[in-house]
């Protein structure tokens, strides 16, 4: 299973990634289950508009979603297909890494990208806040940059190498 | 003898802040020395080193100063603005460590873990004064370890029944602190071993934390304690050699019964049947009788057991055997160290 307590992630992400991949947030789907929402109201996920919004369309299969997935996919040259849940999702994520220092970078990574998801979601619904899905990458490139800097023991470099090649980055010491 | 006390010491009795409690005394009596020696007049129950002496250990209202407790602690933080990450690390650290004194002396009754628990469920889903919030995950899950899914914080229970546990552990070992001393005075040699539920029957005067201790093992899983401990032997003075568990699941005694029966050893240590000259070893059993010859060829098999054993000099130790990956291996952590 998922190592949570060695990710350098901040612990308020670290326990919204726990709590999505154990499928306990408060999507509108799971609010319905437990009578938050009433039945009547509608379910549809708010960056697609068609589905149902429950935790794994969120985070997998919404067509913003695995848009997003496929652009931090590109940026960090790594390639997989879309999974059947999260936990395989975090397995594949960085399962091509060898050393553990950039796992733990591409850990910080994912985390971050759940964390922006949601917060996008979120701003959506409760701001009428759109933005488009490569803002949304920008943020967690932005995001990762100053938590790598701070969090991870990498020699400085600047937000354009960051965006550039992160493997890069990563792979130089102090 | 307080005199006594404060000359060999250095120290003084402070009479003000002391108090007298009488047992089986006239109230009269009481009141006059109480005011020769200018104490107060006290009554049972009381605190002593932060716990309740004299007071029913069954009773809800005397683990409500517990309760109190973990209330103020929440209470000081006011933490409507920490995040989930946050109260995760505050409920591991303070709300988890704050009945940790309790939880290491008194057999926590059931309603009051559960009391625990809900105050540490809603403050880990609401925050202070959050009101009623979802308790998104099943607490048994929080409670997992970090690397099992869960969020690593402490089952009260477990807590309790392993600190307990080391209660007996500490009875198992050999040393003699003045408070063994005291519980061997009351019941007997035979608290520092083992006692597997219904072993042995204590007096009726035993005290609830004493019973409380005896039939831990009750609760869970049965004899989960006695079942895990076992003798290493090393140089075998200290173990009985049909009567301890020290080779295979069970003690000789009870795998070898018919042996048992015949030997004229029963209460022999290991050490005293081993024999060891010029690297050849041997076992000198003795016998009531001479074995039928039939059974030589089972004392062949008791002997191919023993066979490979080593003696050596230092004295023996009770080990603990955890269960991989049942709940008391977790327990066996804190009970070990």
């Amino acid at each position: 299973m998922v190592t949570f307590g060695r990710a350098p992630t901040p612990s308020k992400v670290v326990a919204f990634s726990w709590m999505a991949l154990l499928d306990r947030i408060p999507t509108r789907s799971n609010l319905a289950l437990c009578r938050v929402i009433p039945q009547e109201e509608p379910r549809s996920c708010i960056m697609c508009g068609q589905e149902e919004e429950t935790t794994i369309h969120l985070f997998l299969h919404c067509e913003v979603a695995s848009m997003f997935w496929r652009l931090l996919l590109d940026w960090l040259d790594v390639n997989f297909i879309t999974p059947q849940n999260l936990f395989i999702h975090f397995a594949c994520w960085s399962d091509e890494v060898n050393s553990r220092r950039v796992k733990k970078a591409f850990w910080l990574i994912w985390h971050a990208a759940l964390w922006s998801i949601w917060k996008e979601r979120n701003a959506r619904i409760f701001k009428n806040q759109f933005k488009d899905v490569d803002e949304v990458v920008d943020e967690v490139k932005a995001l990762t940059w100053c938590w790598a800097l701070s969090r991870l023991r990498i020699a400085s470099c600047l937000y354009y190498e960051w965006c550039w090649n992160p493997q890069e980055c990563l792979i130089q010491r102090h | 003898m307080l005199k006594g006390f404060e000359m060999a010491s250095g120290l003084k009795v402070n009479f003000h802040k002391s108090s007298l409690i009488g047992v089986n005394v006239h109230r009269d009596f009481m009141e006059s020395t109480c005011r020769l020696l200018h104490c107060k007049d006290g009554s049972l129950p009381f605190n002593y080193l932060g716990l309740p002496v004299g007071a029913n250990l069954r009773k809800l209202a005397t683990l409500e100063p517990m309760l109190v407790n973990l209330r103020n602690g929440l209470d000081s933080w006011g933490t409507k603005y920490v995040s989930l990450g946050g109260r995760i690390v505050l409920l591991n650290s303070v709300l988890n460590a704050i009945p940790i004194f309790y939880l290491s002396f008194l057999k926590i009754p059931t309603k009051v873990v559960r009391k625990v628990i809900h105050i540490q469920r809603d403050f880990l889903w609401g925050g202070v004064r959050g009101g009623r919030k979802i308790c998104w995950v099943n607490w048994r899950r929080v409670c997992h370890p970090r690397c099992e899914g869960g969020l690593g914080v402490r089952d009260v229970k477990l807590v309790n029944l392993s600190l307990m546990a080391r209660w007996k552990w500490r009875l198992l070992h050999d040393d003699a602190p003045i408070w063994k001393v005291v519980l061997k005075e009351k019941y007997g040699d035979k608290i520092s071993g083992l006692h597997p539920i219904g072993g042995s029957r204590w007096p009726r005067f035993s005290s609830i934390w004493w019973n409380d201790l005896m039939t831990l093992e009750g609760g869970v899983g049965g004899n989960w304690f006695s079942n895990r401990v076992v003798r290493k032997v090393s140089n075998s003075r200290g173990t009985s050699f049909w009567k301890d568990r020290w080779i295979g699941e069970q003690p000789l005694a009870s795998i070898f019964l018919r042996f048992f029966n015949i030997s004229s050893s029963k209460e022999a240590k290991i050490g005293e049947l081993w024999n060891s000259h010029d690297g050849i070893v041997t076992w000198n059993i003795g016998w009531r009788r001479q074995p039928f010859l039939w059974e030589v060829a089972l004392i062949d098999n008791l002997l191919a057991l023993l066979e490979g054993v080593l003696l050596g000099e230092e004295d023996d130790k009770w080990i603990w055997l955890p269960e991989d990956g049942g709940i008391f291996f977790r327990l066996a952590l804190l009970i070990e160290c």
